[in-house]
C-alpha cells in the first residue's frame, strides 16, 4: 500500500507524501502494445497505450491519474473496466489558472483527501504537507542551480510529449551535449507565491495555486507557454503518433525562434526510439559548431571512398584528391548492409581500376552507416546529400531526396552546409516504397511506371497516402477500367503533394536539387516542378549523392 | 468519370494554393446554388423537418463564410443561447469542415495544416478547418468561444486560431466531474461570457432577451426528448447528412426558432409516420456521410436506419429560464459525453429505450475520445444483448478512410444482424 504511481507533473505528491506514500513517476518503455492494443484501441497515443502495458507488467496496484488529455481519460477508463486496482483517481485539473480556477482545484484537492483517507485509513496531517510543500518536490533540472551548472558547453532543450529517460539517453548519447527536459512530464515546481507557505485554512488554496502556477506548463494549459530556449543549442520537438498537442508546439517553436528546431516522432518503445538516431545525429551535425577544416590539409590522402548503405541500394563512389569520380557502384543492398557496402565498394574499386589497399580514408552514410565496419567514420546521409548536392550543383538551395524508406528536403546555405532538414514519419507514405509497392499492385518495372506515368489523359485523384488504403484504391480504380497512365499519374501526383508539403513545412527556396532513386521517376518530378512552380535539377549522379558526401567527406579527411 | 462535384473539389484543390479568394468566392457560390437547389428540388423522400434542416443549416454555413465578421467561431457542443441571442452567427468549426468535405476539396486543407506542423493524426475536422485558415479561404470571425468538451481538439484548434487571426478568445472550462461545484464553477463562466460578448459586440443583452431564449431552449428540448420516444417505435426516413444535420440543431442552434421549428415539426413527422422496420441502428459518434457505401446502406433505405446518433440526445436536460447561467452549465457538466462511463452506461439506456438492433462505434480518425471507449463500448454493449460494430474512419477526409473495408465491415454487420434479426 506504500508505493503509489503517477504520470503527470501536476499530481499533487505533495499530499500523497504527507500520507507517507512513496511515490513513482511512471517511465515506461515497453517493447511492444499487446495488451494495450487488446483492451483500449491501436490509435491512443504510444504513450497511453505504454502506460496500460505498464500498469500490467508490474501489476501496479495503486495509480493517480491527471485529467490531462483525452488519452489519460481514457486510460482511466481502460484500467477501471480491467479492474484489479486498490486505489485508481483521475483527478480533474481546470485548464486556466485565474482565481476561480484555483478555487476549483482547491475543491478537487479537497475530494482527494477525502479518497485517500478512505483508501488508506489513516487521518489527514496539514502540518505534515506544510513539510511537504516546503521541501518543494521537484524533478528534472528544475533547480537553477543544476541547470546552471550544465549551461557552459550548451544543451539541448527537449521539449513537446513525454519522452523519457530512454529518449534523454539516446539524444544525450547520440550528441554528446546536456538534455534539459521540458516535456510535458519535465521539469516539475511548485512554488508558493512569495515562497510562503500560509497557514491553515488557505494551504489549499494557496497549494492549489501553486501546482496550476507551475513554470513550465504543458500544452493542455490554456495560458501561454514561457518563450522558447533561446539559450539552447538546440531545440527537439518530441511528438508521440496521435498525440495532438505538440505539433502545434512545433508550429509555433519554428515560427518563434532562430534556434534550430527538430521535430521527431516515437511511440515510446526502444525499437522506435532506434529510427530516430539519423535525425538526431544530422541535427546535432547541423548545430554542432563548425570546425574549419581545411580540404585535405595533410595533404595525405590520394584516394577516398564514400559508401551509402539505403533500405533498397548500397551505393559506392572511389574520388581522387581532385575530386574526379574515378568508380561508382549501385547494387542492391540485399540481406545484410555490411556485406552489400562490402561488395558496392569492390565494385566501386574495380570500376575505378583500384584495390581497397589504395584507398586512404572512407566515410559511411546511410541507415547501415553504423554497422558496415569498413570507415572510422560515419556522417548522416542529411549531411551527405547536402555535400554531394553541393558538389554537383553549386547553386542548391533545397535538396529533395525521395530514396526507398523515407524521403526529406534539406535546406543549404550557399556554402553547401545544412540549414534544416525535414524527413517524413516512419511510415512509406511518399516514399520510394510506396511506388514500388504500387507498381507490383498495377504488374510493372519501376521504369515502366515511369514511362507511362507521362502518358496521363485524365487527371484523377488518389486519396489516401496510406499504402494499404491507396493499394485498395488502385485495385478499385483498375476494376473501373482506369488506364494504367492515369492511375500512375495519380499515384505521382500524391507522392510530390507529400514531398512539396515537407517543402513547406520548411520554406524552402530555389534553386531545386532532387536525388535518390525516385529522381529518375519522370512523372514525380514533372509533377513536383508544377507544385513548386520551379525547374528541379536532376543530376546525373542523382542515385549516388549520398555516396558522393560521404567521399567528398572522407576526402576532407573527416573519414 | 470523376462527378461535377469531384472536379470542382479538384479545381479548388488546385486553384487554393495561389488564389484563396477565388476558392472562398467558388465554396460559397456551390452552397448558394445548393441551397437554391434544396428549396426548388427538395429531396422528397425525407420528412419536412429534415428537409427544413438541411436548408437551414446550408444557409447558417453560407452566411458564416460571406459574412465572418458577423460570427463566433465555436465548437459543436458549445451552447450558444447567448451568441444566438446576442444574433451573432454560430460558425460551428466542425459543421464548416463538413461542408469543406461535400465540396470534395479536404485535402488541400489537410495538407495544408500538415505543412504548418500540425499532426497527421489531429481530428480531421479540426485540421481541415486549420487548414482553411492559414491558406486564407476562411476569413478571420469576429471572435472565438468555445468549451474544454468533449475533446482535446477544442484545447488546440481554438486558441491556435485565436492566435493565428489576433481575435478574441472565451473559453469554456468543464470539468470532469459531475457535481454541483462543477455546475456552478461553469455557471460563473457563462456569467463572464455575457460580459466578453457585450464587450466584444458593444451590444447589451436584457434579461428578458436571455430569459425568451432559454425558454424557446427549454421548448425545443422537450420537443427533442418527445422525438427519442416516438424513434422507439416509428420509422421516419433517415439519411445519414439529416442526422449531422441534427447535430447542429441539438446543439449550436438552440434558443433559435429555426431549431424550435425543426424539433416540433420533426416531432409531428415521427408522430404521423407509421410503425418501425428494418434493421435499427444506433450510431456512436460522428457520420462519414461522405462515404458512398455507408450512404448506400444507410440513405433512405427500408432495410436498415440510423435510429439516432448518441450525440443527438447526450444533453436534453430541462432548462430553466430563471437560472439560464446555470442551466446551460447543467447541459456541459452532465453531458453524457463528460465521462467514458457514463457515455457507455447512456449508450445502453438509449439502446434499450430506442429498441435497437444493432451498434456502430464510429472511431473517426484522431478521436482518442470515442476510439479509446471502444472496446469498453463493445463488451459493455454486448453483455446487454446489443451487437456492436467498431468501424474505423474519418467523417470529412477520403485519405483516412477505405470505401472498400468500410463496405465489408458494415455489410458484414448487417448480414449478421439480419440472421439474428429479433422480430
Amino acid at each position: 500500500m506504500n508505493k503509489i504511481y503517477y504520470m503527470c507533473k501536476y499530481t499533487p505528491l505533495e499530499i500523497l507524501e504527507s500520507f507517507g506514500f512513496d511515490t513513482e513517476r511512471l517511465d515506461p518503455a515497453p517493447q511492444n502494445f499487446d495488451c494495450a492494443d487488446s483492451c483500449a484501441h491501436p490509435n491512443l497515443c504510444g504513450y497511453g497505450k505504454a502506460v496500460i502495458e505498464e500498469v500490467n507488467s508490474k501489476d501496479i496496484k495503486a495509480l493517480v491519474l491527471i485529467d490531462c488529455c483525452d488519452v489519460c481519460r481514457r486510460i482511466y477508463d481502460v484500467l477501471k473496466e480491467r479492474g484489479g486496482m486498490d486505489f485508481l483517481y483521475l483527478m480533474p485539473l481546470p485548464h486556466k489558472n485565474g482565481p476561480g480556477d484555483a478555487k476549483m482545484l482547491e475543491g478537487v484537492l479537497k475530494e482527494f483527501v477525502t479518497e485517500l483517507r478512505e483508501y488508506t485509513g489513516e487521518e489527514f496531517d496539514k502540518a505534515k504537507l506544510k513539510e511537504s510543500c516546503a521541501a518543494q518536490i521537484s524533478y528534472d533540472g528544475e533547480d537553477a542551480d543544476d541547470r546552471a551548472g550544465q549551461q557552459e558547453g550548451g544543451h539541448i532543450s527537449l521539449t513537446g510529449a513525454h519522452g523519457g529517460a530512454l529518449l534523454k539517453e539516446i539524444i544525450k548519447s547520440r550528441t554528446d551535449i546536456p538534455v534539459f527536459d521540458n516535456t510535458c512530464t519535465g521539469l516539475r515546481q511548485v512554488h508558493f507565491e512569495g515562497d510562503e507557505i500560509p497557514e491553515n485554512p488557505h494551504i489549499m488554496y494557496e497549494y492549489a495555486k501553486a501546482l496550476l502556477n507551475q513554470k513550465n506548463p504543458c500544452m493542455r494549459m490554456q495560458f501561454k507557454k514561457g518563450a522558447p530556449d533561446e539559450n539552447a543549442l538546440g531545440i527537439i520537438c518530441h511528438t508521440v503518433k496521435f498525440c495532438d498537442y505538440y505539433g502545434f508546439e512545433y508550429r509555433h517553436l519554428k515560427n518563434e525562434t532562430n534556434v534550430p528546431v527538430l521535430k521527431i516522432e516515437t511511440d515510446l518503445t526502444p525499437s522506435s526510439s532506434g529510427q530516430i538516431y539519423t535525425r538526431i545525429d544530422a541535427f546535432a551535425e547541423a548545430i554542432s559548431p563548425k570546425t574549419d577544416i581545411k580540404e585535405n590539409e595533410m595533404g595525405n590522402i590520394k584516394y577516398a571512398a564514400g559508401i551509402d548503405s539505403g533500405s533498397s541500394s548500397t551505393d559506392a563512389v572511389v574520388m581522387d584528391a581532385d575530386k574526379n569520380i574515378l568508380g561508382k557502384a549501385i547494387l542492391p543492398t540485399g540481406a545484410g548492409a555490411a556485406s552489400g557496402a562490402d561488395k558496392a565498394l569492390e565494385a566501386a574499386l574495380k570500376d575505378a581500376g583500384l584495390s581497397r589497399d589504395d584507398i586512404d580514408a572512407v566515410v559511411t552514410t546511410g541507415y547501415g552507416r553504423e554497422t558496415i565496419g569498413l570507415s572510422d567514420k560515419s556522417v548522416t546521409e542529411i549531411s551527405c546529400h547536402a555535400k554531394g548536392a553541393h558538389f554537383l550543383y553549386p547553386k542548391a538551395r533545397t535538396v529533395i531526396d525521395i530514396g526507398g524508406q523515407d524521403s526529406k528536403v534539406i535546406s543549404l546555405d550557399e556554402d553547401g552546409n545544412v540549414e534544416n532538414f525535414v524527413m517524413n514519419d516512419k511510415c512509406a507514405a511518399g516514399t520510394g516504397r510506396f511506388l514500388e509497392m504500387m507498381a507490383r499492385t498495377l504488374n510493372l518495372s519501376l521504369p515502366e511506371m515511369s514511362r507511362m506515368g507521362l502518358a496521363w489523359e485524365n487527371d484523377i485523384t488518389i486519396s489516401s497516402m496510406c499504402t494499404v488504403f491507396a493499394e485498395s484504391e488502385v485495385v478499385s480504380l483498375i476494376a473501373d477500367n482506369t488506364s494504367s497512365a492515369d492511375i500512375i499519374h495519380g499515384l505521382n501526383e500524391a507522392v510530390a503533394s507529400k514531398t512539396v508539403s515537407l517543402a513547406r513545412r520548411l520554406k524552402a527556396k530555389p534553386s531545386y536539387v532532387m536525388t535518390g532513386g525516385v529522381a529518375q521517376n519522370r512523372g514525380v518530378v514533372k509533377s513536383l516542378e508544377e507544385k513548386l512552380g520551379e525547374d528541379i535539377y536532376i543530376p546525373g549522379e542523382a542515385q549516388l549523392c549520398g555516396a558522393l558526401g560521404a567521399a567528398l567527406y572522407a576526402m576532407e579527411g573527416r573519414g | 468519370m470523376p462527378s461535377v462535384t469531384e472536379k470542382f473539389g479538384k479545381y479548388i484543390c488546385d486553384i487554393t494554393p495561389e488564389n484563396p479568394d477565388r476558392s472562398r468566392k467558388l465554396l460559397l457560390a456551390a452552397y448558394r446554388a445548393y441551397g437554391v437547389k434544396l428549396k426548388l428540388f427538395p429531396d422528397k423522400k425525407l420528412p419536412r423537418a429534415r428537409q427544413f434542416a438541411a436548408r437551414y443549416v446550408n444557409n447558417v454555413v453560407s452566411r458564416m463564410l460571406a459574412h465572418p465578421k458577423e460570427a463566433a467561431l465555436v465548437s459543436v457542443f458549445m451552447p450558444c443561447e447567448l451568441i444566438n441571442a446576442l444574433d451573432i452567427i454560430p460558425m460551428c468549426a466542425e459543421l464548416y469542415s463538413c461542408f469543406i468535405n461535400g465540396a470534395q476539396s479536404e485535402a488541400v486543407f489537410a495538407q495544408r495544416a500538415q505543412e504548418e506542423g500540425i499532426a497527421e493524426t489531429f481530428c480531421s475536422y479540426h485540421k481541415i478547418l486549420l487548414g482553411t485558415a492559414y491558406s486564407g479561404v476562411l476569413k478571420p470571425p469576429s471572435m472565438v468561444v468555445n468549451t474544454s468538451l468533449v475533446c482535446d481538439a477544442n484545447n488546440l484548434t481554438f486558441r491556435e486560431l485565436a492566435d493565428y487571426y489576433d481575435i478574441p478568445q472565451y473559453y469554456i472550462d468543464v470539468p470532469a466531474d459531475r457535481s454541483r461545484d462543477a455546475v456552478s464553477y461553469v455557471a460563473d463562466q457563462f456569467r463572464g461570457l455575457k460580459i466578453f460578448l457585450e464587450d466584444n459586440t458593444g451590444k447589451s443583452l436584457s434579461k428578458e432577451r436571455l430569459k425568451e431564449n432559454i425558454a424557446r431552449s427549454n421548448d425545443t428540448i422537450k420537443y427533442f426528448k418527445k422525438c427519442f420516444n416516438e424513434k422507439k417505435s416509428h420509422y421516419v426516413t433517415n439519411d445519414v447528412t439529416s442526422e449531422l444535420y441534427e447535430i447542429y440543431m441539438t446543439h449550436n442552434a438552440l434558443g433559435t426558432k429555426e431549431a424550435y421549428r425543426y424539433a416540433k415539426e420533426l416531432y409531428a413527422n415521427l408522430k404521423a409516420a407509421g410503425s418501425k422496420k428494418g434493421i435499427r441502428l444506433l450510431w456512436l459518434h460522428t457520420m462519414p456521410n461522405w462515404q458512398e457505401p455507408v450512404r448506400k446502406l444507410l440513405d433512405a433505405n427500408d432495410r436498415c436506419q440510423i435510429v439516432s446518433c448518441d450525440m443527438n440526445f447526450e444533453s436534453l436536460f430541462d432548462m430553466d429560464p430563471e437560472k439560464p447561467y446555470e442551466s446551460m452549465a447543467h447541459r456541459l457538466v452532465y453531458s453524457r459525453w463528460n465521462g467514458g462511463d457514463v457515455r457507455i452506461e447512456f449508450a445502453v439506456k438509449a439502446a434499450k429505450a430506442l429498441d435497437i438492433d444493432g451498434v456502430v462505434c464510429f472511431c473517426h480518425w484522431g478521436c482518442k475520445q470515442t476510439m479509446g471507449l471502444s472496446a469498453a463500448f463493445k463488451s459493455q454493449l454486448e453483455d446487454e444483448g446489443f451487437p456492436t460494430l467498431i468501424l474505423n474512419g474519418d467523417g470529412v477526409d477520403r485519405a483516412n478512410a477505405s470505401d472498400g473495408q468500410v463496405s465489408t465491415r458494415l455489410n458484414a454487420f448487417l448480414e449478421m444482424l439480419e440472421g439474428g434479426s429479433r422480430e
